[in-house]
């Protein structure tokens, strides 16, 4: 005890606080991501200027647009994907038709870039060689929260200058951009928290995921007619009562900052507390000898994946029985729609607006599945690269075999969550309109029916997984967002229905507005088990773990 | 000289190329059975890339490799049921428990022996209990070396399996070896803890920028290698550099030090004794020393470019 002291350098030493080395940081961060973060935010930017470029051409005049505006009002399913148009001019329909996917985009790319450089960097151990330089405690949390923030703010701006050079007014532009960019930054610092709570990146992207998609759903419900002052508890709300070109009550965005603030001092505030590696959220000891069932590949990845497949189903359970709870009210606005009867009138079916419209809702949501069949399929190259294959595949393995698993448990689970979201609104639509149960076999088969488009997507990330398997994540979710911006063409640059044809989604069978056809079921099954059959075929022949 | 006992592992002239770079330009590699056969190269020098070729998780471009009598990569399935692989740095599925991944590796093998399991679990002080992402590096390595001498595989394959290992695990790790030894077990053993190779290796192939630069018993490597002689003499220094196979001689008064090939060892005695020796040491060379001299790249060697060579020769004619 008695020995001196280790002489400190002093003088010259620089300040060093928990925030010490943020900018290299931040410099670090760019410099990983300097493609990634150019791409996903500079093209939801583009595409939020397309969307207005195009406007002008869909809805010409006054009278069109304002057309636009009462159908809208009138028609459920684009109230509860996008919500009410304010107002007949170009610029307030142009702020309203990419809102919905703008915010989404914006909010997930933050929530993909705060996980990856927190928690992602603390769970692969690089921030513990980061941990031991002159950096302080919170300053690879502040690192990742700026350039999130930085980026979502440039895009905003981006999106504001490009409308104003599309000839809008300009205050309404950048009301526009920077609305969708607020709830960017919202997520942003959700992320920031969740990335505290649990000790695995995926499960930090899962829990922030789910809040923005509850929050969204609760903009939709509010939209649907459950009442104003729901859409005021969520992101997408405030977005939405900003009222672009309508208004500009900049003062909606008002509990954005505040938002922000809370989530940035809970984040920092468990930062500061906890370990480094773990979460807040518990870890318990797992058992000393394996389960009986725990031997083989699919066992194992059935194992990896069970906690995500369950999270999906519950949340489309969820989803599906808050939509079919709320349709019984809306059956009467439904009778009106416009988009409905035209799909109506294009499936030639003399069906019930109300499966119209689960048809439709059905229709998109698949597409949202979709992204947990990719990320399940994508397991594979996750294994690949962390390692862990190479241990699993010294033993009597075939790849073949190891590989089946995983794809066996992505269809399974996809299924899993189709089946969640037709029951759950099958039974609560059944329930208020005092049918009982009698809506379960329809809405189950309307929304399983969709397996075979799902898994023809999840078949080009398998194929791509075996060729290239570096593109396969980005290859897959292009196709999907393809599919997604197809529509979109359809929609507002009056492209004919037929380009739909190249869309897996637009080949299903509309249950429960249109009869089941085995043709284009059966051929998307074949599309499916081809890539995937494609995709074996080329792992079986490449090099493991390079 | 192997080749008529039926190697367990045989590879002839594997090459292995990622893009410009050749991993493997050629490797040579023999492992009769039973033996322990450490397997020795600086960093980057194609150790790993060719266990993963005998894993059949690469194929290579040209060249033969054969294990346990098949093809890596075509019989792969069939072969892992008789071989465990350990691999240098091991990473666990994150929500598995140690005890959890054990097993389902020994399961996926075709069973492993409970009773040794556990005696393995204890002689490595590893609590089981825990998930894979809360396990040390050390700890993370125990699982694996659990998994593989918990089997019963004819062959081990362990890449540096003891990185992370506090010394006491470390001889705990050796005894292990011996004992997979005197069960008749093959050992491949990739390791850079030269004390370890020391311990317990029988014979050692050591590989530079893909290729095979030296192979042999480590007493069959040491004969190939010089012996430092100091001598104090009672009369005035011989002219010892004219000498065939006496190298770096260097005079301090009375005292000659040189190094001095195997064979030349004679001679020099010869003369040393003529002048009249007042004092001798002889010191074989360390392990280190014959390490070090393949590890390094002739091109950093400076004065020792033509005894690069000489290994190189060697290394050819014992072919």
């Amino acid at each position: 005890m008695s020995a001196p002291a280790p002489t400190a350098r002093t003088g010259s030493a620089p300040r060093t606080g928990s925030a010490t080395g943020t900018a290299a940081l931040a410099r670090l961060v760019l410099r990983r991501d300097r493609l990634r973060v150019p791409l996903w935010y500079g093209l939801t930017a583009l595409f939020v200027v397309g969307v207005a470029a195009a406007v002008p051409g869909a809805y010409p005049t006054e009278a069109a647009r304002h057309a636009l505006v009462a159908a809208t009002a009138q028609d459920p399913t684009q109230l509860f994907a996008i919500g009410p148009v304010h107002g007949s001019s170009v610029g307030a329909v142009a702020a309203w038709r990419p809102r919905g996917q703008a915010a989404l985009l914006l909010s997930f790319a933050g929530i993909l870039l705060v996980v990856r450089h927190t928690r992602a960097e603390e769970a692969s151990g690089r921030r513990e060689l980061l941990g031991a330089t002159a950096i302080g405690r919170q300053a690879p949390l502040a690192a990742a929260l700026a350039v999130a923030f930085a980026a979502t703010l440039l895009a905003g701006l981006a999106m504001g200058a490009g409308l104003t050079a599309l000839g809008l007014p300009a205050a309404g532009s950048f009301a526009t951009g920077l609305s969708f960019a607020a709830s960017g930054c919202v997520f942003a610092g959700v992320a920031a928290v969740a990335a505290q709570l649990t000790e695995s990146p995926r499960a930090a992207v899962g829990l922030s995921a789910a809040v923005m998609a509850a929050c969204y759903a609760v903009r939709g419900v509010a939209d649907l007619g459950a009442g104003e002052w729901l859409s005021w508890l969520t992101p997408f709300g405030w977005v939405q009562h900003v009222r672009p070109f309508a208004g500009d009550h900049w003062w909606a965005l008002l509990p954005a900052p505040a938002a922000c603030a809370v989530l940035l001092a809970a984040a920092y505030a468990i930062s500061a507390r906890r370990d480094l590696g773990r979460g807040v959220l518990p870890s318990r000891p797992g058992r000393a000898r394996a389960g009986a069932g725990l031997r083989t590949p699919a066992a194992l990845a059935w194992r990896q994946q069970r906690g995500t497949v369950f999270a999906w189903t519950a949340g489309l359970t969820l989803f599906g029985a808050g939509l079919g709870a709320a349709t019984p009210t809306i059956a009467a606005q439904l009778a009106q729609s416009p988009a409905l009867s035209d799909l109506l009138a294009r499936s030639g079916a003399s069906a019930r607006p109300v499966d119209g419209f689960f048809a439709f809702v059905v229709y998109l949501t698949a597409q949202v599945v979709t992204v947990f069949t990719v990320q399940s399929v994508l397991r594979l190259r996750g294994e690949e690269v962390s390692g862990r294959l190479e241990l699993l595949l010294s033993g009597p393995v075939g790849r073949l075999r190891w590989a089946l698993g995983h794809l066996l448990v992505a269809a399974a689970g996809s299924a899993l969550v189709l089946a969640g979201l037709g029951a759950g609104a099958g039974l609560a639509f059944g329930l208020a309109a005092q049918a009982g149960a009698a809506e379960v076999p329809a809405l189950l088969a309307a929304a399983l029916v969709r397996l075979p488009s799902v898994l023809a997507v999840g078949g080009v990330a398998a194929l791509l997984y075996g060729v290239r398997p570096r593109w396969a994540a980005a290859g897959a979710y292009t196709v999907l967002a393809a599919c997604l911006l197809l529509e979109l063409a359809v929609d507002l640059l009056g492209a004919p229905h037929a380009v739909l044809v190249v869309s897996p989604f637009a080949w299903t069978p509309a249950l429960p507005a249109a009869p089941f056809e085995a043709g284009p079921v059966a051929a998307l099954g074949a599309v499916a088990a081809g890539l995937t059959g494609a995709g074996l075929a080329a792992l079986a022949r490449r090099d493991l773990g390079v | 000289m192997f080749a008529v006992m039926s190697n367990v592992i045989s590879v002839t002239g594997l090459v292995k190329s990622y893009g410009r770079t050749r991993a493997l330009d050629g490797l040579d590699l023999a492992v009769a059975p039973g033996e322990v056969h450490g397997f020795l190269g600086p960093n980057g020098a194609g150790k790993s890339t060719a266990i993963r070729i005998l894993l059949g998780l690469l194929r290579s471009d040209s060249g033969t490799a054969t294990l346990l009598g098949g093809d890596p990569w075509r019989d792969a399935t069939a072969l892992h049921r008789r071989l465990a692989y350990v691999p240098g740095d091991v990473t666990l599925w994150p929500d598995l428990s140690g005890g959890e991944a054990i097993d389902l590796i020994g399961r996926m093998r075709g069973g492993l022996d409970h009773a040794r399991r556990d005696e393995l679990l204890e002689r490595f002080d590893l609590d089981p209990r825990k998930k894979g992402g809360a396990y040390s590096k050390g700890n993370r390595q125990k699982v694996a070396l659990v998994a593989a001498f918990a089997s019963d595989a004819e062959l081990l394959i362990l890449d540096e399996p003891t990185s992370g290992l506090d010394p006491l695990m470390e001889a705990v790790f050796q005894d292990c070896v011996r004992r997979e030894r005197r069960r008749g077990r093959t050992v491949l053993l990739s390791s850079h803890i030269l004390g370890e190779v020391e311990a317990l290796c029988d014979r050692v192939s050591i590989i530079r920028r893909g290729r095979r630069v030296e192979t042999g018993t480590l007493a069959d490597l040491r004969h190939l290698t010089r012996t430092a002689v100091t001598a104090e003499l009672a009369g005035p220094a011989p002219a010892l550099a004219d000498l065939a196979g006496v190298h770096d001689v260097r005079v301090e008064g009375d005292r000659v030090h040189c190094r001095v090939d195997a064979h030349a060892l004679d001679g020099l005695l010869r003369t040393l004794a003529d002048a009249g020796v007042r004092a001798l040491t002889s010191r074989p060379p360390t392990l280190e020393e014959l390490f070090l001299r393949h590890y390094q790249d002739e091109h950093e060697q400076g004065n020792g470019h033509g005894r690069a060579q000489h290994a190189e020769r060697d290394s050819e004619t014992g072919r």
